[in-house]
């Protein structure tokens, strides 16, 4: 798939006679308005599901239930925050009542709750760093999204996938070790593979 | 390590992934535009539907009975205008004048009152009608209009140059007929009424006292002559009403309203949701590292209906209706749930059942209903009325619920949007006699159809029971 993607800036003003327009169901303003977003958002949608065919399932539900909530939305804050709001929601309930995630996310509750004290930094490509996450058991996977890049707290993840904190704490502890472990195999390899050396 | 150095491979994966952009297959806009289509259609439907069952039942509601009112008042017009026209070709204006009104009067029974009008008219008869009783029914008010009417028709006569119109269309606000015929003869009739009385038959002394009221000479000469049987006589045929009284098969327009408490369950009453668990909370095992939960059971709640209905007899001998309408039902149902997932809508954790949750189910509904007359007491008739319901889900908040990992949310799609019901209820009619009785009485309703095939809803049926109001419009 190519990545060219042009982001086109868009003006407050702009902004809410678009919102207006697709309020009137105008079928242009739609199309721009998923125009718009698509790309971030199904950037999001690709953290949390194992195959991009997936990722776009979610990515339409996702942008369905925004034309149908349109009204919904205030303007208390950032649309694109809202957007991608309902994106993580659907995202999680895909995973949820999606067979084959379902058997894959499960939350362990006998894990220690590790400390990493490993801090590297990410000298991966955007798409390295997110493939990586995507290699991580559905249950790690989720939390991580949630906690390091959404900026969810424990206890609000906690709320949302019906753990206890304790657990959100420890399997994120635990996704942050092998995560860390992979990035530096994943940069070791990339110099190997650029200079020629094992 | 500090927290701040922690935090540091957070925010360098969050820029990272923040920049993170695929643009989607040119397919998931073409399903997304399919999809968001497909609803704003339906809503559309399901407006326009509502709208013109609305609009064909007003107004076939209002053509029935305007045409009605023109077939009770036609016969008379037509009489007096078919008298008039070959009698009295010199002032037509005596002739017309007929108004046309509604009001109270029986049909069979009619006499003949004369009020006399000595200053002014030699005699005048009214010619009235009686109601079944055999009362003469003149009240003041009504022997008001016929003196202001004999008033105007002396003017009339005083005045031939003046205004036909004045003087031929006196109005009358109780709604009654009154007529002035050839002979200067008032008669105040009920439309749809079918005989009139009349002491004289003779043509020519009708000319005859026309041509004096031409020739301003008549004062002294007016006499009270009765042609009026006659004429209806002539009519007759178009004016009888038939044994069955056609009134009583009328369409009535009516509005109705239920309250009570919608159910749920296999069974017809819902019986098997009074669990007494409902507080209990969910996990009830686990298996392996992930608990199974299983969903808090539904407690009945509040249910309405209201709706606009028709209804006419079928058949006067066997005192029983028919009715068809148009409603809104709302049924509801509330269960337990945890706390919401974000911001999520209709999502919830079942980890806790915490919070009540109102399952909103709202319906448009087409009943259509037979009434049965269990008694002959015309003051208070109780009718045993059964029917059919075809409603159409029109939306509704309804959680759905997965076991694993435990997750109330929303999907609509599993409903079987069509469902057919049967209802049955009793009711007694108060103020049977006036214009708007009400009808009273408990009331069933129990959908046939299954809610859903799947799903927490899986082969379960609604059913209503509560208190049934109609009040009718338009009883004559």
């Amino acid at each position: 798939m190519e990545e060219t993607i042009v982001n086109v800036p868009m003006h407050q003003m702009e902004y809410n006679q678009l919102l207006k327009d697709c309020l009137k169901l105008k079928p242009e303003a739609q199309r721009m308005l998923y125009e718009h977003f698509a790309p971030l958002m199904l950037g999001v949608c690709f953290r949390y599901t194992k195959s991009m065919d997936d990722a776009e399932e979610v990515l339409q539900e996702g942008f369905v239930k925004v034309f149908a909530r349109l009204n919904q939305f205030k303007g208390d804050g950032e649309f694109s925050g809202w957007i991608r709001k309902i994106m993580v929601n659907t995202a999680l309930t895909y995973l949820k009542t999606n067979q084959r995630y379902r058997y894959d996310l499960s939350y362990d509750e006998t894990l220690l709750h590790l400390v990493s004290t490993e801090n590297p930094a990410v000298d991966l490509e955007t798409k390295e760093l997110a493939e990586l996450i995507r290699q991580l058991p559905t249950g790690f996977q989720t939390i991580f999204n949630l906690y390091a890049v959404e900026g969810y707290k424990h206890a609000e993840i906690a709320s949302m996938l019906g753990i206890s904190e304790g657990t959100s704490r420890s399997q994120y502890a635990r996704a942050r070790i092998v995560l860390i472990e992979w990035i530096e195999k994943f940069s070791v390899n990339e110099k190997n593979d650029r200079y020629g050396t094992k | 390590m500090t927290v701040m150095e922690q935090n540091n491979f957070e925010k360098n994966v969050q820029q990272k992934l923040d920049e993170l952009k695929i643009p989607p297959s040119d397919s998931v806009w073409t399903n997304i535009e399919k999809r968001i289509g497909k609803k704003h259609k339906d809503r559309r439907v399901i407006f326009i539907l509502f709208f013109l069952i609305l609009f064909l039942l007003s107004g076939g509601y209002w053509l029935f009975n305007s045409g009605k009112n023109n077939q009770q008042n036609q016969p008379v017009s037509n009489l007096i205008k078919k008298d008039s026209e070959p009698t009295n070709n010199q002032d037509s204006s005596l002739n017309k004048s007929v108004i046309s009104s509604a009001g109270n009067y029986e049909k069979h029974d009619t006499s003949t009152v004369t009020a006399k009008k000595a200053k002014t008219l030699a005699t005048q008869q009214f010619t009235i009608f009686q109601d079944k009783s055999g009362n003469s029914r003149i009240n003041k008010k009504q022997r008001k209009l016929m003196k202001e009417a004999a008033f105007k028709s002396k003017e009339k006569i005083a005045n031939p140059s003046q205004n036909e119109s004045a003087v031929s269309k006196p109005t009358n606000n109780e709604g009654n007929e009154i007529v002035l015929n050839n002979s200067n003869n008032l008669s105040v009739k009920k439309p749809g009424l079918s005989q009139t009385e009349n002491k004289n038959e003779n043509a020519d002394s009708t000319n005859n006292i026309q041509n004096k009221i031409n020739s301003g000479s008549l004062s002294d000469q007016l006499k009270s002559e009765k042609i009026t049987k006659e004429i209806i006589a002539k009519n007759d045929s178009s004016v009888k009403k038939h044994p069955g009284d056609p009134q009583k098969h009328h369409w009535v327009f009516g509005v109705t309203f239920s309250g009570g408490k919608s159910m749920i369950g296999v069974d017809p009453l819902g019986i098997n949701n009074s669990s007494s668990d409902y507080f209990l909370s969910a996990p009830r095992y686990t298996t392996g590292n992930s608990s199974v939960f299983t969903s808090s059971p539904m407690r009945n709640s509040t249910g309405f209906i209201g709706g606009v209905f028709i209804e006419k007899n079928i058949s006067a001998k066997s005192k029983s209706k028919i009715s068809l309408g148009i409603s809104y039902k709302y049924f509801s149902l509330i269960n337990k749930v945890g706390t919401p997932i974000g911001s999520a809508f209709y999502q919830f954790n079942a980890a806790n059942n915490a919070n009540s949750y109102r399952n909103n189910f709202h319906y448009l509904e087409f009943p259509i209903s037979v009434k049965f007359q269990l008694n002959d007491n015309k003051t208070l008739p109780l009718y045993w009325q059964a029917g059919i319901n075809i409603s159409q889900l029109i939306s509704s908040n309804a959680l759905q619920f997965q076991g694993s990992p435990g997750l109330y949310y929303n999907d609509n799609s599993l409903f079987h949007k069509t469902q057919l019901g049967l209802n049955t209820g009793i009711s007694a009619t108060l103020f049977s006699k006036q214009k708007t009785p009400v009808n009273i009485g408990p009331y069933f309703y129990y959908s046939v159809s299954k809610l859903a095939d799947k799903g927490l809803y899986q082969n379960k049926h609604f059913s209503f029971i509560g208190i049934r109001g109609e009040i009718l419009f338009g009883k004559k």
